[in-house]
């Protein structure tokens, strides 16, 4: 059996869920991502740091489902921030603008914190 | 490209192969672009394939993709043909960022990347499918 190309745990500290995300997000993996997003959302909790010092790859598709679930979090009063992000990763990001909309920190504390 | 370095791909239109493509890609370019713009180049391939694969064969009809794959001193160049439904990624408007991040949309933008990442042309080939060539200089200080 192949090895799994992404891989998603997450753990809530107080009123925010740090949800670490690793391995490659893709066409393929996106919608495992949507899903865990939306039963963190569906659980009632809308702060949501991503930790994604893990995170190998990230296509259009997973910027999409992240950016699907920031604006739902925020119509909530809540957020999304993204922690850890490599410089490979920075860079897709940008080239799609979502650097100009969604929060990054280089620690997952100060993220929470932020939030 | 007279001289070029070249390799050969097929693959079916299984989101599953995009792992795999990838590596081939990765593999192919090496050392002749930096980590961030070797990334670039990756990006750009995996959502015109990834495009192919979800959009190009309705129905849940089966299809393979070549994927050639040239590279000499001076240029990076990447031949899809499918035989999928005719498609002209060339024939889109412009992408609105601003709307897409406003609206919260999840999906939309792979021809939008790929088209601002690589030079990009199509043709129809004469079996009814579609030939999409993504291409992009290799820049003295890249690798």
């Amino acid at each position: 059996m192949a090895e799994p190309t992404l891989t998603l745990k997450d753990m809530t500290q107080g009123a925010v869920s740090v949800l670490a995300i690793a391995g490659e997000l893709d066409a393929k993996t996106a919608p495992q991502l949507k899903a865990k997003l939306d039963a963190i959302v569906a659980g009632g909790v809308v702060k949501i740091v991503c930790d994604c010092a893990g995170l190998k790859y990230i296509s259009s598709a997973g910027i999409g489902v992240l950016n699907a679930a920031l604006s739902a979090c925020k119509a909530k009063g809540g957020d999304i921030a993204l922690a850890g992000v490599s410089k490979q990763i920075k860079d897709t990001l940008d080239v799609m603008y979502f650097t100009k909309k969604v929060r990054l920190f280089q620690k997952i504390a100060d993220a929470v914190n932020e939030l | 490209m007279a001289g070029a370095i070249e390799k050969r791909v097929i693959f079916t239109n299984d989101l599953d192969e995009l792992s795999r493509i990838r590596d081939e890609i990765q593999d192919f370019i090496g050392d002749c672009l930096e980590y961030v713009e070797r990334n670039r180049v990756i990006l750009a391939m995996d959502e015109a394939i990834a495009n192919i694969i979800k959009y190009g064969y309705p129905n849940g009809g089966r299809g393979t993709v070549e994927l050639v794959m040239r590279r000499d001193d001076v240029r990076l160049e990447f031949v899809l043909t499918d035989d999928a439904v005719p498609f002209n990624p060339l024939e889109l408007p412009d992408a609105d960022l601003e709307h897409y991040h406003n609206t919260g949309a999840s999906g939309g933008l792979g021809v939008y990347l790929y088209r601002r990442l690589m030079d990009v042309s199509y043709e129809p080939t004469p079996s009814g499918g579609n030939r999409l060539t993504l291409s992009r200089r290799i820049n003295e200080g890249d690798s």
